[in-house]
């Protein structure tokens, strides 16, 4: 390459990744005469005559392990949100739909800005938690928290979204540190023909969405969709209407293709644009005023996925995407590209030995258009994260005693090489009884905003530490499921967790010196424990009820006594009132003659000190109508119980809303 | 020196892209065969929302033949002698059709697939619920396939040779089909 100083990774990633797709294609081509191998065998792992068909087109639970596993097999706390339960809950978002994992943290702090989180620290910037799109982490490299205003689909062609609390850092990697949620769509296969969803309401104002699904050839099945909503701001404490409204539009793909016998390939790519509104207390010539900004955000990603069979026991994967997005607000821009490349190999040993591998590569280019107040330096960075990881899985006794040992191995740019190791056991000594446990290390790395961020405000200024390390956890799991009869499921779940190294700012000017400087460190230490207990009661074919209860205890202290400033986020008690330590949520989704449907939800959120916010019960209820089997109305009202309630500060000069009461109507037609 | 770098990531991915598009099939001794139980699964369960209204008394086998080279190995004992609407499952097994005698259920494998126009023809006016999993055999006639789908498992169904089997399909197992005629 001639000496040229402006290298630009992203256009050599982009080249790079069009050669390894048209890899992709011709080399499969050669495979295509290859026929599947006969099997011959006597144990079962699963019982395919207890399962209905849905749960046989569904075999393909791939979060844990990243290979295929029932959710009964597996030793961790999983929960998987179904399309039927995402239909049924009214939930006119992702963030709402997620509420009914039993033990998240889901908060509106604005219309359009949520605090996301499990097992503790939930804030605006939720920093451990890996969030997936179809196996594409949307986290945001800038601060490794989401934007949750940027993620979204046709909720229509989501299958599931399966949410693991707990880390699963030894096969994930870096950022899976309190969870997992990995969104997963339907296959192209099952949304065939069309759809087309409208409605409105009060906050819902107007939305619309269309997919068309069709085939391509003998084994190739595509879909196309767009959706647009239009959401109104919520309210002041007063309930008076604020301006936090925001709309977003959105187009997409996706294709599955089975190229033989052996070889499948999916392709997907989606794009969006979108503005979010924000209130915002602006002080000139001393009197603090509120004014509106606007946030521009738009995006892109496309991704490709090959996997290969080469036998029942033996196959691979290999993944490519790319993910851009773009945010612009007023003291922030920023330009994110994030090319990812993964491999693996599940590879069935002996009988009773499974061992899964891969290797992962992560490029991401991010560029800050930096501002008076808050500025990147660099403002223009590249970063590569290598990854590898082992996974082995072993049934050490015939009545079905399992254990998994496995590590991820990884190296980034900012806290270099990270090892990240699981031991896992699971026992079933009933086929309607599991019990497991865990021991596992995870790690969160750092982000760009602990190294490089300044800041800067008269009286304050923020700034990052190239010493910043890895927040470092130590995590005890163990959990209990159970199906007493055909029609009661019950989930537990009580963990342990040990943090050392997390982040805290603290001052690195004299005291008493202004503007005060903090500096990000790693300055914070401490335990969480609790429980999360979930329980599903089939009362009868039409009527089920399910109850969730989660507790959480927080201690994070300072790791030595910290300078003698007030800094209310290091002030023992600030990070462990920004957690409900009770949670309690009750739902009911009842077939009532006439085709209607009737189905409710309660949560209770206990109250968080260090944000001001009380405690509340949030009441939804929706009544739906299924006259044929496609055609599908509902009625949903959402936050019945008060006339509006608040759950979350703003932060950052933003200032947070309260959620109203509210109500939407909704029609959708398959044809 | 980051381009040399690049340089070699892109080679050790386009190597494992090699690697993984010339693997040998090597492990054809598999022991097991997971995507043939679930089919297996399939099989038992699609036959549950099946009417044979052949006039037979619901106490009598429901009898599967397997013609061709039967790739589900040991997996078919998962619903073999397992009961449907309560009726036993029978399972025969013959290398083509010539063979089989009393049917309800027909798996036509994958081997079979020259043959196969040859044997939905033979077959047509038999109330006998024909299943294959080779791409095209519904549309060729057969009345369910098996297609693998990405990572998982579909079913086609082809309504108008159920009918002239004279084979009633609940509306439940159409909802989750894909209806190829």
């Amino acid at each position: 390459m001639p000496c040229n100083k402006t290298f630009r990774p992203f256009r050599t990633g982009l080249s790079g990744f069009i050669v390894l797709i048209l890899f992709l294609f011709f080399s499969c081509l050669p495979g295509m005469a290859l026929a599947e191998s006969p099997g011959s065998a006597a144990a079962f792992p699963l019982d395919v005559t207890r399962m209905n068909l849905q749960e046989l087109m569904a075999v393909k639970i791939t979060s844990v392990s990243k290979k295929p596993q029932a959710m009964s097999e597996t030793a961790a706390a999983v929960f998987v949100i179904t399309q039927e339960d995402i239909r049924r809950s009214g939930a006119a978002s992702i963030p709402d739909a997620l509420r009914m994992v039993p033990g998240i943290q889901v908060a509106h702090i604005t219309a359009n800005q949520w605090a996301i989180s499990m097992r503790g620290f939930n804030n605006v910037y939720s920093n451990k938690l890996l969030v997936l799109m179809d196996g594409r982490s949307v986290y945001s490299p800038l601060f490794a928290g989401v934007y949750w205003d940027a993620q979204d689909t046709l909720l229509e062609d989501i299958e599931r979204i399966e949410v693991i609390r707990g880390p699963g850092a030894s096969v994930w990697g870096a950022n899976a540190v309190n969870g997992i949620i990995n969104i997963i769509t339907k296959n192209a296969g099952d949304t065939q023909g069309g759809l087309v969803s409208a409605g409105g309401g009060t906050v819902e104002k107007g939305f619309g969405g269309v997919r068309y699904g069709a085939r391509a050839g003998d084994t190739a099945f595509y879909r196309v969709y767009a959706k647009y909503f239009q959401r109104d701001g919520f309210v002041d404490e007063n309930g008076n209407k604020m301006d936090d409204d925001w709309d977003a539009a959105r187009a997409g793909f996706r294709l599955d293709w089975g190229l033989s016998g052996i070889d499948s390939l999916t392709a997907q790519g989606d794009a969006y644009t979108g503005s979010s509104w924000q209130n915002i207390f602006s002080s000139r010539g001393g009197v603090r005023a509120l004014s509106k900004e606007e946030i521009d955000l738009s995006g892109g990603d496309f991704l490709v996925c090959w996997t290969r069979e080469f036998s029942p026991a033996s196959r691979t994967v290999l993944q490519a995407y790319y993910d851009n997005t773009e945010r612009s607000e007023n003291n922030l821009v920023q330009n994110h590209d994030i090319f990812d490349l993964d491999f693996q190999h599940y590879y069935r040993l002996t009988e009773r030995q499974e061992i899964v591998w891969g290797l992962g590569y992560r490029m991401t280019h991010g560029l800050v258009k930096n501002s008076e107040v808050v500025s990147y330096d660099p403002g223009s960075r590249t970063d590569h994260l290598y990854s590898a990881f082992i996974q082995d899985e072993i049934e050490l006794w015939k009545s079905g005693l399992r254990l998994t040992l496995g590590s991820k191995f990884e190296h980034n740019d900012y806290s270099q090489f990270e090892i990240q190791p699981t031991a896992r056991l699971l026992w079933t000594p009933h086929e309607h009884h599991t019990l497991w446990t865990s021991v596992s290390r995870a790690v969160r790395s750092p982000s760009r905003t602990e190294h490089d961020l300044t800041l800067a405000t008269p009286r304050l200024v923020i700034t990052g530490n190239r010493n910043f390390e890895s927040e470092e956890l130590t995590a005890y799991e163990a959990g209990y499921r159970a199906l007493p009869t055909d029609h009661v499921s019950l989930d537990v779940t009580a963990f342990f967790n040990k943090y050392d190294k997390l982040a805290a700012l603290e001052l690195g000017s004299p005291a008493g010196v202004v503007p005060m400087i903090l500096e990000y460190r790693n300055g914070m230490e401490g335990e969480t424990s609790g429980v999360e207990v979930f329980a599903g009661w089939n009362v009868t074919s039409r009527w089920e009820l399910t109850a969730g209860y989660s507790y959480i205890q927080m201690n994070i202290n300072a790791r030595a006594p910290m300078e003698a400033v007030k800094n209310p986020a290091a002030s023992s008690g600030f990070l462990e009132g920004n957690t409900p330590v009770n949670q309690f949520q009750f739902r009911s989704s009842l077939d009532l003659p006439f085709h209607l449907e009737f189905d409710t939800a309660v949560f209770y959120v206990d109250d968080l000190s260090s944000q001001e916010a009380s405690d509340y019960v949030r009441v939804d209820a929706r009544l739906g109508w299924k006259p044929m089997e496609n055609l599908d109305a509902g009625l949903v009202f959402q936050n019945l119980a008060e006339g509006h309630h608040k759950e979350f500060n703003g932060s950052s000069g933003t200032v947070g809303t309260e959620v109203p009461r509210s109500v939407y109507g909704k029609i959708s037609w398959r044809f | 020196m980051i381009v040399t770098i690049k340089r070699i990531i892109t080679t050790i991915f386009l190597f494992l892209a090699a690697v993984q598009a010339l693997w040998p099939a090597s492990a054809a001794c598999a022991p097991e065969s997971p995507e043939y139980l679930i089919k297996a699964g399939f099989i038992y369960k699609i036959a549950r929302f099946v009417e044979w209204r052949d006039g037979q008394s619901p106490s009598q086998d429901l009898i599967l033949w397997i013609i061709g080279e039967d790739p589900f190995g040991d997996n078919i004992r998962a619903i073999e002698g397992q009961t449907v609407n309560g009726r036993r499952l029978v399972v025969h097994r013959a290398a083509g059709l010539e063979a089989v005698k009393k049917c309800h259920i027909l798996f036509i494998c994958p081997s079979e697939m020259e043959r196969m126009e040859g044997y939905l023809r033979s077959l047509q006016g038999s109330t006998v619920l024909t299943i294959g999993d080779t791409p095209g055999f519904a549309r060729m006639g057969g009345i369910i396939n098996l297609l693998k789908v990405g990572g998982s498992i579909r079913f086609e169904v082809n309504v108008e040779a159920a009918g002239r089997a004279g084979l009633a399909l609940s509306s439940e197992l159409l909802k989750l089909a894909i209806i190829v005629k």
